[in-house]
């Protein structure tokens, strides 16, 4: 019963990531955060609704972060609800929970978003910057326009500072300008960017069609399914 | 016999397929009753205030780490039913899956072994998932407890 609304948590800060996504930085009322795991996530409740049910989000801050971080995209009631707090008010939510992470801390990891997908792998990036930063990474990153992509300046650092990390990044909906790719992540171009592929581990997350999709065509192209991990959003 | 296995494989209509109305008309492994069952490690997720609620049961083998027994019990609908019977069908096939092996079983692995989820049901699938990776979690703490 993990996912109990049984934390309170206070917002500390919210910051606009991009058109229509917010992160709310989160503590509890003595100022600490819970202990997580980079991938996992808290249930948030917001009973005056009418929804009863909780609605789950991926933590986007790293452990060793000052805040526990939620970021929301605005794409329902609940979430505007979210993205509509300030500073002082109180979020109900549960403790951090779920199994989106890899157990081994040495493989090779291919990091597999779209759009707010993002989120978790935030999480998972800025962790291996401070904890792991030797760990051989792969961040592919699929969003509609350059203007949607979540995060970005500090994707740009965590680059910059760690030459284990590599970020491609996939436009969709508009020409893209090199660097960045043209058109839809898939797998066949996943496991030509790698260079272990043998050993590596694949982490997907972003709307549940996203996440089918690209377990069923890196499935298609060998990779075996305990290779796998997948975290899929559904829109509240 | 005309099979409608693909129908929702892409997760847009609500049609579902002849995999997911067996497993729910017929739903293996499923407990009626824990009360004389000993399990070895027991897994709980959801609440029946919030939605549905999912309750795994499993036995492994000491010696091979496989499981060999998945039982489970749910508060949920047709497509909760479905997805859990199909996990614990999964988790004992083929003389039963590892622990390290059932850990990194997907929804995605699920849904597509049961031909197809509608999108609106894909949480259904989830929650069997998680309930399952804590109970192996529940055994794994109680056995290196005991070690």
């Amino acid at each position: 019963m993990s996912q109990e609304p049984n934390t309170r948590y206070i917002v500390r800060e919210t910051v606009a990531e991009a058109p229509g996504v917010s992160t709310l930085q989160l503590s509890l009322s003595n100022g600490s955060v819970p202990k997580y795991i980079p991938g996992q996530f808290i249930t948030v409740y917001a009973p005056e609704l009418g929804t009863p049910e909780g609605k789950a989000y991926s933590i986007s801050s790293a452990p060793h972060e000052k805040t526990l971080n939620i970021t929301v995209k605005d794409m329902g009631k609940f979430s505007h609800y979210l993205c509509s707090r300030k500073p002082g008010d109180e979020v109900e939510g549960s403790l951090p929970y779920g199994y989106f992470f890899s157990e081994s801390h040495t493989s090779p990891l291919a990091l597999i978003c779209g759009g707010i997908g993002i989120a978790p792998l935030r999480s998972m990036l800025q962790a291996a910057a401070h904890d792991t930063p030797r760990r051989s990474m792969t961040l592919f990153c699929s969003n509609r326009t350059e203007q949607d992509i979540i995060f970005k300046n500090t994707l740009d650092e965590l680059q910059e500072a760690d030459k284990n990390l590599r970020i491609l990044h996939f436009i969709t909906r508009q020409p893209a300008e090199p660097p960045m790719v043209g058109g839809r992540i898939n797998a066949k171009t996943i496991l030509e960017s790698l260079n272990d592929k043998k050993d590596a581990e694949f982490l997907l997350c972003g709307s549940i069609s996203f996440v089918r999709d690209l377990w069923r065509d890196l499935r298609s192209e060998g990779v075996p399914e305990e290779k796998i991990y997948t975290e899929a959003f559904f829109s509240h | 016999m005309k099979t409608n296995d693909n129908l929702c494989t892409d997760g847009t209509n609500w049609l579902y397929s002849d995999t997911v109305k067996d497993h729910f008309f017929h739903p293996r492994n499923i407990l009626l009753d824990e009360k004389n069952y000993v399990a070895d490690g027991v897994g709980v997720v959801g609440s029946p205030a919030c939605g549905d609620m999912m309750a795994v049961w499993v036995k492994v083998d000491i010696g091979t780490l496989r499981i060999t027994e998945c039982v489970w019990r749910t508060f949920g609908c047709a497509s909760a039913i479905a997805s859990t019977s199909m996990m614990s069908l999964m988790a004992t096939e083929d003389g039963g899956m590892t622990l390290s092996r059932a850990k990194r079983m997907t929804p995605e692995a699920i849904i597509e072994r049961l031909g197809g989820l509608p999108d609106r049901k894909y949480h259904c699938s989830v929650l069997g998932h998680l309930a399952l990776r804590e109970a192996i979690q529940d055994y794994e703490e109680k056995n290196v407890a005991r070690t």
